[in-house]
């Protein structure tokens, strides 16, 4: 035995030196990268700065098109010279990001700017109590697009425990968040206006279904089983929560956040859905159905409701229009309130943040780069593409190539820098003069009527991040067999009556109202 | 030799059997080749695809057109050939080595690389050895954590062992060592096995997508699984960032002729190993 | 089936003597090392590449016993013992998690593991060789499809609503047959999804196995007189028998392994108490969540009864004349 010891003991160091050998062939240029920071520009921000050696800056980000933008395309190249910067960029595949993310801040090493999914999760949160990312709020108001390009709310909301910033925030819009959108051209075969409750909403689907002998509204939960997916629009117009994706459904009123699940309109949207299903207007599939086979049937002309952000309407339009040659784009109306309800997005996605290992002059340079890239001249580049590549000038207006435009995958650099426009959900330059103006006015409607927003985001419990997703799970399987018929309304009561007295129910609660106290007092 | 009705009864039952079974398992594939040639909008109409009304090669001219995905089938053909070669060396050396009873410590040798089929640290610490190894961005990231595995040792250790010795021993006599009766005996007489193994190996070094995408940070290295994955789970950010155009999700028809396009190629592979699973290997060399 | 004529038809199987250790052990090692120089030397590549690559990384199970931080990483992080694992145990659904991972994985081992070996050997048995190549190659196609695929497809087929299975029982007016919300069928359906879409890949291994069976067994046999089932039964079945037990062993240590993917695709909240799995449990609470020491202690408890059943396996294997893993 001992002798088979000593054999590993040699041959593990043997190993080592074979192996370092070997990867040394591998180009390894951090540790040129490093070696570039410091020589860049830590100059005042408004200064141009052209005549500076271009600084070099590693980013990670992901990449949403379906094929990642070639190192060294056109596109970078233009963006490099107008930031004058030198990008090597990271495009990791959306469906992976987040592990890739995980993987990459436990291992530390960190690129100079990396996109943050989850500014909430437990490792970022982990990380930034650690000191390991720059906390920009003493920089950016030096910058004069990081102020009036990115809202005053995405900062706030944004903030973490000790009040610091630790990423820019990506701007999003805050209208036009996904929601109800209903086959006017059917609602006027059946002589109904669009829907505002619930009630007409029923009505406008049993008849559209007796017309048309479809399933208006196939639904679909969410793939992760942790709520009811489409349906849980329909839940949010019960009882005016808009659903948030990592603590579930929470009501603020009185200043108090409640958890939907002890409202009494919760239990009546369940019965409300059981009433939908048993009168098969949403799918009996419901429960197992997945959200791409729901919008497909939307396409292929065979539903009448979907949830969705009114600017895609075209990816919809486009098919129905295949098979319903009078379908108008008008006829994909989104509706403006159901019960007075319509959900608000957080106005931002995810953060860029910078880690501590990059000296405090590049990180300025680095602000100074996304300031310059938010500019419209540069951002432009990432929009349209090149002229006469991507787009051409048609009687003054730009048209996009977007088979050219998706190919060269020129829209992953929005998942860099992006400048929000507000309406950017609900409407496109390239919809009907009239379909963007109701797109739009809907838009307006919602924002007056108060649509509402996911009052947890940003909001800290460490009870419902090791709990909530378990309890989101169960009460969603709870929901599934009510609606199914498998388990009866009543098993909703005795849960809920359950979930009354547990007490870490009880302290998730208390945790969130605390963490909301403080930051609405802070403001 | 006459057949007896026994005989010819069970040929024709095993003929219709397998002829059910073959069918059956065809279907997946049938619809993926089927739905990748149909045009978009009649995939949209239908619920079931069994044979379109109107074949459109639009998907592939579109993939086939895109620099990345052929790109990336070069790479993967890389991988998959690199791969196996050296995956072959080593399980196979080891293996073979376990298998000979003469070995003192073999045991012991063989509890250690069982050990390592249950127990898996974790991503963590492999990427942490991946990177004080300096291989990122290395083809060498993907190769070599898979060179070998418990399972396709310990398996192909019982398939040495059930080589006849005499062989081996008269090569002993003649003076060939370990090494040479291992290349020049052992080897050409698993050739079944060695296929089978390559196999394996061939296709876990084609289907690699996880570790790709982890370890090879230049995005023109990775191979044609990274590129189907993206296109087959596009789930939507629910951003919409331009005004200027929509991002739409891969069609349905688009995604299957990408599933084709990056599963054709290692399917290839099978009819020319398929030989060595012929009955009778063995027979050759042992009374030669 | 008489056991006599077996061992006539069998491969030969004969054990070396073992080495003689009586007399100066130490010397006696010291021959046989120098002896078998050249195969320590063969072997080499093969265990540092164990060693380097599966056991130097194995210091990152200690993460289950700590609260990981990543920043501080894995020596300065704070140690908690087993407060995962207790967390885990004590987890109210943690014998419902087990006894749905138990209860599909001895489905896959009774009715899914010897559908490759029955397989392979049918498939040995078809005498032309034009059809049999054509059948090996279609068996081993649905191997190369995703789950997300082979799971498109099952709903395809059988939706409640329009699913194909469906359809057609409406035509023949027959009642609706409820597949994918039912829990009573959830088991069943993974595992006859799993023969789909594995039955055929998994008869290469045996069919490599078969190929080396000598032929002139099968000649004597059929002197002997040993019809069709009997060469079957006592060629074709012993020559592979090696092949099975190693992979039924190993097989058998995966027996906390539900197949993550698959369960995940199929599951949803109409038979999640029969569909919610270690894995699947793991994803929710421990991977999606960050949380690398909990999703490392279960890993570990899985791990270690993996192990003891493999041990125990092995023991029993040899215990009726097999040889085992090790």
């Amino acid at each position: 035995m001992k002798k088979q010891l000593t054999i590993a003991i040699a041959s593990v160091a043997m190993l080592a030196s074979l192996l370092t050998a070997c990867g040394g062939n591998n180009d390894n240029n951090k540790a040129a990268e490093s070696a570039g920071t410091t020589t860049n520009t830590g100059s005042a921000p408004a200064s141009g700065a052209a005549s500076a050696k271009p600084l070099k800056v590693s980013v990670m980000t992901q990449q949403t098109a379906p094929m990642p933008p070639a190192a060294d395309n056109e596109i970078e190249k233009l963006i490099e010279k107008a930031t004058n910067t030198e990008l090597d960029v990271q495009w990791i595949p959306q469906n992976t990001y987040g592990d890739k993310l995980n993987i990459t801040l436990a291992a530390g090493d960190l690129p100079d700017l990396i996109f943050i999914n989850d500014p909430f999760s437990s490792v970022f949160r982990g990380l930034v109590d650690q000191g390991a990312f720059w906390d920009l709020s003493p920089y950016y108001k030096d910058y004069p697009n990081l102020t009036s390009g990115i809202s005053e709310t995405a900062w706030e909301l944004t903030k973490q425990a000790d009040g610091g910033n630790y990423g820019i925030p990506r701007p999003r819009p805050s209208e036009g968040a996904a929601f109800l959108n209903i086959r006017k051209d059917w609602l006027d075969e059946v002589g109904l206006a669009v829907p505002t409750t619930t009630d007409e909403l029923y009505a406008a689907l049993k008849a559209i279904k007796d017309k048309k002998g479809i399933t208006p509204f196939p639904a679909g939960v969410d793939a992760s089983g942790l709520n009811l997916g489409y349906l849980a629009t329909i839940e949010s117009a019960f009882t005016s929560a808009t659903w948030s994706p990592s603590y579930g459904g929470w009501k603020l009123a009185d200043g108090k956040l409640t958890n939907t699940a002890f409202l009494p309109e919760e239990r009546s949207a369940i019965e409300y859905l059981k009433k939908l299903f048993d009168e098969k207007l949403i799918s009996e599939d419901f429960a197992s159905i997945k959200t791409d086979a729901v919008n497909n049937l939307f396409k292929a002309d065979k539903s009448a409701l979907i949830v969705e952000k009114a600017g895609n309407m075209r990816n919809y339009f486009d098919e129905i229009v295949k098979l319903d040659t009078d379908f108008k784009e008008t006829d994909f109306y989104p509706m403006t309130t159901l019960n007075g309800f319509s959900p608000r997005d957080p106005g931002f996605n995810g953060l860029i943040s910078i880690p501590k290992s990059v000296s405090e002059e590049k990180m300025k340079g680095i602000l100074k780069m996304v300031d310059t890239w938010m500019n419209d001249d540069v951002f432009q580049y990432q929009q349209w593409g090149i002229e006469g590549v991507h787009y051409t000038v048609q009687d003054g207006k730009k048209v996009l190539d977007t088979e050219k435009a998706n190919q060269d995958g020129i829209s992953n650099y929005n998942q860099i820098v992006y400048v929000s426009d507000p309406y950017a959900s609900s409407s496109k330059d390239f919809f009907e003069p009239d379909t963007q103006t109701l797109y739009k006015q809907i838009q307006d409607e919602r924002e007056k009527a108060g649509s509402v927003p996911d009052y947890t985001v940003g909001l800290n419990s460490p009870t419902a991040n090791q709990n909530m997703t378990e309890i989101n799970k169960s009460m969603t399987d709870l929901k599934i067999k009510i609606i199914l018929g498998s388990a009866p309304i009543t098993a909703w009561d005795d849960y809920v009556n359950k979930l009354k007295s547990d007490a870490t129910m009880t302290k998730i609660t208390e945790e969130l109202n605390d963490a909301y106290q403080k930051r609405t007092g802070a403001n | 030799m006459k057949l007896s009705t026994g005989d010819r009864v069970f040929n024709w039952i095993n003929i219709v059997l397998l002829g059910i079974v073959a069918l059956i398992t065809f279907f997946p594939f049938y619809y993926v080749i089927v739905v990748s040639f149909t045009d978009p909008t009649e995939y949209l109409r239908k619920a079931l695809i069994v044979f379109p009304e109107k074949w459109s090669l639009a998907s592939y001219e579109y993939l086939l057109s895109t620099p990345f995905f052929v790109k990336s089938l070069g790479s993967s053909a890389y991988l998959a050939i690199v791969g196996t070669l050296c995956s072959l060396a080593i399980s196979s050396s080891l293996a073979y080595c376990l298998s000979r009873r003469r070995m003192r410590g073999r045991k012991a040798i063989m509890l250690f690389v069982l050990v390592t089929i249950l127990f898996s640290p974790g991503i963590i610490p492999n990427y942490m050895l991946i990177r004080e190894l300096h291989l990122i961005n290395s083809y060498w990231a993907i190769i070599m954590p898979a060179l070998s595995s418990g399972w396709n040792v310990l398996l192909l250790k019982g398939f040495f062992d059930s080589l006849p010795t005499e062989l081996e021993e008269a090569a002993a006599i003649d003076g060939c060592n370990d090494i040479s009766i291992w290349l020049r005996i052992i080897l050409p007489l698993s050739l079944p096995a060695l296929a089978a193994f390559g196999l394996f190996f061939a296709v876990g070094y084609w289907n690699t997508f996880f570790n790709a995408m982890l370890y090879l940070t230049d995005s023109s290295k990775w191979p044609v699984q990274v590129i189907l994955q993206n296109i087959l789970i596009n789930a939507s950010t629910g951003d919409l960032l331009s005004t200027a155009y929509t991002e739409k999700p891969p069609t349905e028809t688009l995604k299957m002729a990408a599933v084709i396009i990056a599963t054709v190629p290692i399917l290839l592979v099978y009819p020319f190993l398929q030989k060595h699973f012929a009955k009778g290997a063995l027979v050759g060399s042992v009374k030669g | 089936m008489s056991p006599e004529p077996m061992d006539a038809y069998t491969a030969p199987v004969q054990p070396r003597p073992a080495p003689d250790q009586s007399s100066r052990p130490n010397r006696r090692l010291r021959s046989d090392l120098k002896r078998d120089r050249w195969l320590y030397l063969l072997a080499l590549p093969g265990i540092l590449f164990f060693i380097v690559f599966k056991y130097f990384p194995m210091y990152g199970l200690v993460i289950a016993f700590e609260n990981y931080s990543p920043f501080k990483g894995i020596i300065r992080s704070e140690w908690v013992g087993f407060a995962h694992f207790e967390r885990f145990f004590s987890n109210p659904d943690f014998l419902l998690l087990l006894r749905n991972t138990m209860a599909i994985n001895f489905m896959k081992l009774f009715l899914f593991f010897p559908l490759p070996i029955l397989l392979a050997i049918l498939l040995n048995e078809l005498r032309s060789d034009k059809y049999k190549k054509l059948i090996q190659t279609v068996v081993y196609l649905p191997h190369f499809l995703s789950w997300v695929l082979i799971c498109g497809l099952t709903y395809l087929l059988f939706a409640t609503g329009d699913g194909f299975v469906n359809k057609v029982l409406a035509e023949l007016g027959a009642d609706k047959w409820v597949v994918l919300t039912n829990p009573k069928l959830f088991w069943i359906m993974i595992t006859s999804q799993s023969i789909w879409k594995e039955a055929g890949w998994g008869t290469i291994i045996f069919l490599a196995a078969i190929a080396g069976v000598n032929t002139q067994l099968y000649e004597a046999a059929t002197i002997d007189g040993a019809g069709r089932l009997r060469r079957m039964w006592h060629v074709t079945l012993p020559a592979i028998r090696t092949v099975i037990v190693i992979l039924l062993i190993l097989r058998i240590g995966e027996i906390m392994d539900v197949g993550f993917e698959q369960v995940f695709l199929m599951s949803n909240g109409a038979v999640s108490e029969v569909a919610d799995v270690f894995d699947t449990y793991v994803y929710r609470v421990g991977v999606q969540q960050g949380q690398f020491s909990f999703t490392a202690a279960v890993g570990l408890f899985k791990s270690i009864v993996g192990l003891t059943l493999v041990l125990l396996s092995n023991w029993l294997a040899k215990r009726f004349g097999e040889e085992g893993v090790y």
